[in-house]
């Protein structure tokens, strides 16, 4: 038996150590191998990296001391070998199958990445074989393990467990023992698939005359031959000659290129969210503008100087600045795009993921977004029976069935797919997907031996089309043996073809034929050529239905997404049937009446015409479509008014994703070209990640309109106290914007219940009338009641009583005046009244700030009850906390109180507000309910429903 | 929130409707605002129905009522706990404090200007001055005595303060030269000038006890009258002085003698203030003998009590007048 088995997987080198007799001892003669072995390797281009493994349940258990050595060479053996484990240039990875012992534990620590079953252990007794460490392990080990551990296994003979090895770092990861191969394997895929994108293309070809055989494809130029086989990448526009190809074009100027060109030149429309925020600021500048005119006006009839005029009018425009917004807006898309990351969704263009909230139709690619993009089998049709695969019961079903037996032998003979070593299967999709099905209901293995047991007599197996096979069959098996074939036989297998087919299944239909020995005896030669066997007369075994499966939580996704309002359009290169019977198996259709169109049709319609199909068809298909039609039906969608999504990997795609609102590629199949034009990346190929993406998007938009409404609020008591000032000459109350913190929290708000449920935000604006009437109408107002309230509190409680302020202001702000009369008689000094007059704009601000947190409770929702939302963002909690210990520390921090003019005031003053706040809370409350209820007709909540 | 209707979910006719129906003439701004004002086809004035506005009205209506009567309901329970007697913070505790400002009668008619300005030939330039100042004085005048306020009234003096409840008689009949029939001597461009020290809740002056520790800053001429003044009649000292200087050495030669009348200071039987019924503040009338004309005359004056604070700066304990007779 061979001690070593070399095989190769691609580009890797496996070794695995093969004595299981032994444990997987190594003795002289394997040394030498895996020298050899890892010594071609680092010089063979076509190996990538190298995979140690062993046989059976040991990894390998060190030296073999069974089998003698010579002492010289054995010391030179073991240096060679550690010398080719240090040396090696390329990935060393091992897959610990089960302990490693001795030599094999050290050489593990000279692997670039280990991967080890949960049954490993690592165990190096050099001290109790009374050795010194071998394998450079008194360097390796304190460096992976520290010092300490090292200490504790190299002198002390300690037992580490796998588990032991993950914590201190020896190796990269545990796996179950049975899960160990596939999972270290899909590893290492993924490993390769990194070096394959970061190795430069290169390609084969003549020059002057000259053969290069590896130059890099940038280097191109027109006029090179460039040799091309099965697999290749084609690197230029090349016209083929005779499986050569002349270079016509390179870069930009290739068919590409001009693609790549022209999604570069199209300009992408503005998002939805920067429209809607200039939108807002040209109506908050207006609003503003056209206060300051009025207080302007207003002021210069009441006869106030210039001067006093220009500040109230700079005054009332800085108020209204919502100053809050810009900061508001780039947390809440930040913290969005990372944890869109967390989710498999790379957020490129931060304003995107909004824009995907506002999504109105999807335009999806079918394969691999929708669907898994591996054929698989799902139908089986015996003798007038359709099973079906997924069905839970199926597994029982097949154990009675002798017909499905016969269809396994079939199966797995006429194949033309290959089964690698490690279990790996290379072939057609389609042969692939038929012996993955067997693999998955009973072992290959098993299948040969019946065919052992057969070797008696040729049987012809063969498959294909059904119409062909029918045609050829005269006998049909069935659960317990044959029967001729009648009309109705033929006409249930018709049928169930043509059902199979309608799905858009790919269907196959298997036979046989048992020679007779006789007339066939085991010397015969067949010859495939010219026929010489029978293929009439078969006996008819079933008809298998083959498809690439819709992703399992697509469906579901798209059902969502439909709730959403969102309508999805799948657009694919496929059959009009398959893509018709995928749309309706993820539900992009619900009936089958759903409308197919196909790329000709595309073709030969105008504009126009598309865009009454759009509006006249809810569900659409197109089917047979080149990739750069999606450009045209994008627009189309985009003529609509609908906000656009559009999913897409190849460098086709590019001008699509570009023009489209939001582009979206694929991480895993998506081209370079492709990824640069998209805004988002899908890092799983995966649709319900769109979802996951729309969701956040609304979330961020509901979660700005909160923030802005937040904002507006508090600059209803900054405006309206100029007017108090004005048109009653009372003193001026004042505040100060302390609610930054609080506006930009609230972008860290969960998603409300309503949130998928209703339809995307078509003409829907950041800020509406309803927001503004419920801000300045409502909420601002019982704000602005409670500040005055406060203000004139304190005035009052100093003596000077409301009904005694109207109209004051005039010797109350003369500078020249000592004696202003308070209603009690006594008489104030300008410098005592400026002073009062701090202590009411202090109140009047506390009272102010008091409200705004309870506004800030108030707006975390739109739609639900605080009570059902709880207190649960905290950085709004600590954001309302820091809000109200600012405002205090603006109030009674010596020296800064003075610079804002505010006032350190009396404990009881600082509760003013809360019958206010306890007001606000009512209101709010009373408000979402009737909005949830639906009360008044909903008269409400067109009123108030922002 | 409302929901678009796709094409697809309509009727036919609907459908019709939507691509084929002839659409109506675009309208221009003037007649949108025409029909925004007052829509006959749907009975729309601004936008809403006569229903819709009555109803969004009466939400309004209900609303601010209902804000209304929360501030009324906490403003009158506020008031309810105040004392309409006396304010809540008195003196120390109130945020005017315990240092009463200075004031002075007459008033110029431009705002933060505190120049009496007029012509000495011209009647109708200090007739202002001096309506200005009938008026300040209409409340102490006794001819002018209402029944509730006068029977409070009761001449005092430094042995005889007022009782409880009552207070003390201001008799600015007797003034000299600074009464109403004299013009208050503004005709004979010797104006006076009327000082008033602010009334504060309570507070009661600290007087110099003795002619002896007088401030430093105190003028001599002050020092001297005080010294004369307690050397006949100790009760002299229960007073707040008042002196009246130039500002500057020019305007000190500028102004000319002084008269203080009724007497240079606010006897201290006037003190405290409790908001008695028709108190009056006493006053001081400053009377300039000889002001230089066709000059301004800075003057300051300052009030004299251990417990007044002064600072030129804060204009605490003192007040600025300036005098231009032409």
């Amino acid at each position: 038996m061979d001690t070593i088995i070399e095989t190769t997987r691609g580009t890797v080198k496996v070794i695995r150590f093969n004595k299981p007799q032994k444990k997987n001892a190594i003795d002289g003669d394997m040394y030498l191998r895996v020298t050899k072995i890892l010594n071609t390797a680092a010089s063979d281009d076509e190996v990538s990296m190298v995979v140690l493994t062993g046989t059976g349940d040991f990894y390998s258990s060190g030296n073999d001391y069974s089998v003698s050595r010579p002492e010289g060479a054995w010391l030179q053996i073991l240096g060679d070998f550690i010398k080719a484990f240090i040396t090696f240039p390329k990935l060393l990875i091992a897959i610990v199958n089960g302990p490693a012992i001795g030599i094999a534990a050290t050489t593990l620590a000279l692997c670039d990445m280990v991967f080890a079953s949960e049954n490993a252990y690592f165990y190096t007794p050099f001290s109790k074989l009374q050795i010194t460490a071998e394998g450079g392990s008194t360097l390796t080990f304190p460096r992976l393990i520290g010092q300490r551990k090292a200490a504790e296994m190299l002198l002390f003979n300690h037992k580490m467990t796998a588990k032991e090895g993950l914590e201190s770092g020896f190796i990269n990861r545990v796996y179950k023992p049975e899960e160990l191969q596939s999972k270290a394997w899909e590893k290492i895929q993924e490993i390769l698939k990194s070096f394959n994108k970061m190795i430069p293309m290169s390609t084969k070809c003549i020059r002057d005359g000259v053969w290069n055989s590896d130059l890099p494809v940038s280097s191109l130029v027109k006029g090179d031959i460039v040799h091309i086989k099965a697999g290749d990448v084609i690197p230029a526009d090349i016209r083929i000659i005779e499986s050569k190809g002349v270079v016509l074009c390179c870069g930009d100027l290739t068919a590409l290129g001009r693609v790549a060109g022209l999604a570069a030149r199209l300009q992408p429309e503005p998002s939805p969210l920067a429209r809607e925020i200039r939108r807002f600021m040209r109506y908050m500048s207006i609003w503003a503008l056209s206060l300051g005119v009025i207080i302007a006006t207003a002021s210069i009839i009441l006869g106030y100087p210039f001067i006093q005029t220009t500040i109230f009018v700079i005054g009332m425009i800085v108020a209204n600045i919502p100053e809050g917004l810009q900061p508001t807006i780039t947390a809440s898309l930040t913290l969005t795009a990372q944890r869109m990351v967390k989710k498999n969704c790379l957020v490129k263009n931060l304003e995107a993921i909004e824009a995907l909230g506002a999504v109105t139709t999807i335009c999806s690619d079918k394969t691999g977004t929708l669907t898994k993009n591996k054929m698989c089998v799902r139908h089986i049709w015996i003798w007038d029976r359709k099973y079906s695969v997924a069905d839970p019961d199926f597994e029982s079903t097949l154990q009675v069935n002798q017909a499905l037996k016969a269809i396994k032998i079939c199966g797995a003979l006429c194949s033309t797919a290959v089964i690698l070593p490690n279990g790996d299967i290379q072939g057609d999709a389609s042969e692939t997907a038929i012996l993955n099905f067997l693999c998955a209901y009973d072992d290959p293995v098993t299948a040969s031996v019946h065919l052992n047991k057969r070797l008696s007599r040729y049987v012809v197996v063969i498959k294909g089309a059904p119409e062909c096979i029918l045609s050829r069959c005269t006998a049909v098996v069935m659960e317990n043996g044959n029967v001729n074939i009648t009309n109705e036989v033929k006409k249930a297998a018709d049928n169930a073809t043509e059902d199979l087919a309608n799905t858009g299944e790919r269907v196959l239909a298997f036979a046989d034929l048992i020679l007779d020995p006789k007339e066939f005896p085991m010397s015969f030669d067949f010859d495939t050529e010219e026929i010489n066997f029978p293929l009439e007369g078969l006996r008819l075994i079933g008809i298998i239905g083959l498809k690439d499966p819709p992703r399992d939580e697509v469906r579901q996704a798209i059902e969502r997404v439909r709730a959403a309002g969102i309508r999805v359009m799948m657009v694919t290169g496929d059959h009009p049937a398959t893509a018709r019977a995928v749309a309706i198996e993820v539900g992009i259709a619900t009936t089958a009446a759903c409308h197919v169109i196909t790329g000709n049709d595309l073709r030969n319609m105008t504009s126009d015409l598309l865009y009454l199909t759009l509006e006249k068809h809810h569900e659409i298909v197109f089917a047979r479509t080149s990739p750069t039609q999606k450009l045209q039906i994008v627009e189309a969608c985009q003529r609509q008014g609908s906000v656009v999504a559009v999913t897409g990997d190849g460098v086709n795609d590019a001008p699509a994703l570009r023009r489209a609102d939001i582009g979206i590629s694929m991480g895993i199949t998506g081209s370079q070209v492709s990824k640069q034009t998209a805004d988002i990346i899908l890092m799983d190929d995966n649709f319900a990640t769109i979802v996951l993406g729309i969701e956040e998007g609304r979330k961020i938009f509901d979660n700005l309109k909160k923030s802005v409404c937040y904002i507006l609020i508090s600059n209803v008591p900054e405006v309206l106290p100029v007017f108090m000032f004005i048109l009653f000459s009372i003193p001026l109350p004042l505040d100060l914007g302390t609610d930054m913190w609080p506006a930009v929290s609230l972008s860290y708000e969960k998603a409300e219940a309503d949130v998928m449920e209703r339809p995307p935000r078509h003409g829907d604006p950041l800020v509406s009338a309803r927001m503004l009437r419920l801000v300045y109408g409502h909420l601002g107002l019982i704000e602005f009641a409670a500040g005055m309230y406060a203000y004139f509190t304190v005035m009052a409680e100093h003596g000077f009583y409301p009904a005694d302020l109207f109209g004051i202001r005039e010797r109350w702000d003369n500078e020249a005046v000592n004696d202003v009369r308070d209603s009690l008689g006594q008489e104030w000094t300008y410098a005592e009244r400026k002073e009062l007059e701090r202590a009411c704009q202090a109140t009047y601000f506390i009272a102010v700030v008091i409200t705004q947190m309870m506004n800030g409770v108030i707006c975390k929702t739109r739609f639900n009850s605080i009570r059902d939302v709880g207190m649960k963002n905290h950085v709004l909690n600590i954001g309302l906390l820091f809000e109200l210990v600012l405002a205090y520390g603006l109030c009674y921090l010596p020296g800064i109180n003075n610079f804002f003019c505010t006032y350190p005031l009396r404990l009881q003053w600082l509760f003013l507000a809360i019958p206010f706040s306890a007001l606000l809370l009512a209101f709010g409350e009373f408000r979402k309910y009737c909005i949830r209820k639906k009360l008044f007709g909903g008269w409400y909540n067109e009123m108030t429903f922002y | 929130m409302t929901v678009k209707k796709r094409p697809s979910d309509l009727t036919s006719l609907e459908r019709f409707n939507l691509y084929y129906r002839e659409k109506e003439p675009p309208l221009t701004a003037g007649q949108k605002a025409k029909r925004f004002i007052w829509n006959p086809k749907t009975k729309q004035f601004c936008g809403r129905t006569a229903s819709s506005w009555s109803k969004i009205s009466l939400f309004y209506f209900i609303f601010y009522a209902a804000l209304a009567i929360l501030v009324a309901i906490c403003m009158w329970t506020f008031l309810q706990l105040l004392d309409a007697r006396q304010p809540k913070w008195q003196l120390e505790g109130s945020i005017i404090g315990t240092n009463p400002g200075l004031g002075f009668r007459p008033t110029p008619p431009e705002v933060a200007s505190s120049v009496i300005w007029y012509k000495g030939n011209d009647p109708g330039s200090y007739q202002f001055w001096v309506r200005e100042l009938s008026n300040f004085l209409k409340v102490y005048k006794r001819d002018g005595k209402k029944a509730g306020a006068g029977q409070n009234i009761h001449n005092c003096d430094f042995k005889l303060p007022a009782p409880a409840g009552k207070v003390c008689d201001v008799d600015i009949s007797a003034w000299g030269p600074c009464v109403e029939d004299n013009s208050f001597a503004y005709h004979k461009s010797t104006p006076c000038v009327f000082l008033k020290l602010n009334k504060i809740f309570g507070w009661k002056p600290v007087f110099y006890n003795s002619s002896d520790t007088l401030p430093q800053m105190m003028p001599d001429d002050l020092k001297e009258h005080i010294r004369n003044m307690t050397a006949y009649d100790k009760n002299y000292l229960n007073m707040v002085w008042v002196s009246c200087q130039g500002e500057n050495p020019a305007d000190r030669e500028n102004i000319g003698p002084i008269q203080y009348l009724p007497y240079r200071g606010f006897p201290g039987y006037y003190f405290p203030y409790t908001n008695q019924e028709g108190y009056l503040s006493p006053l001081v009338a400053v009377h300039l003998q000889r002001p230089k004309t066709g000059m301004l005359i800075n003057i300051e004056c300052r009030a004299w009590a251990h417990n007044i604070v002064y600072d030129r700066h804060e204009g605490m304990g003192s007040v600025h007048i300036e005098i231009m007779i032409e």
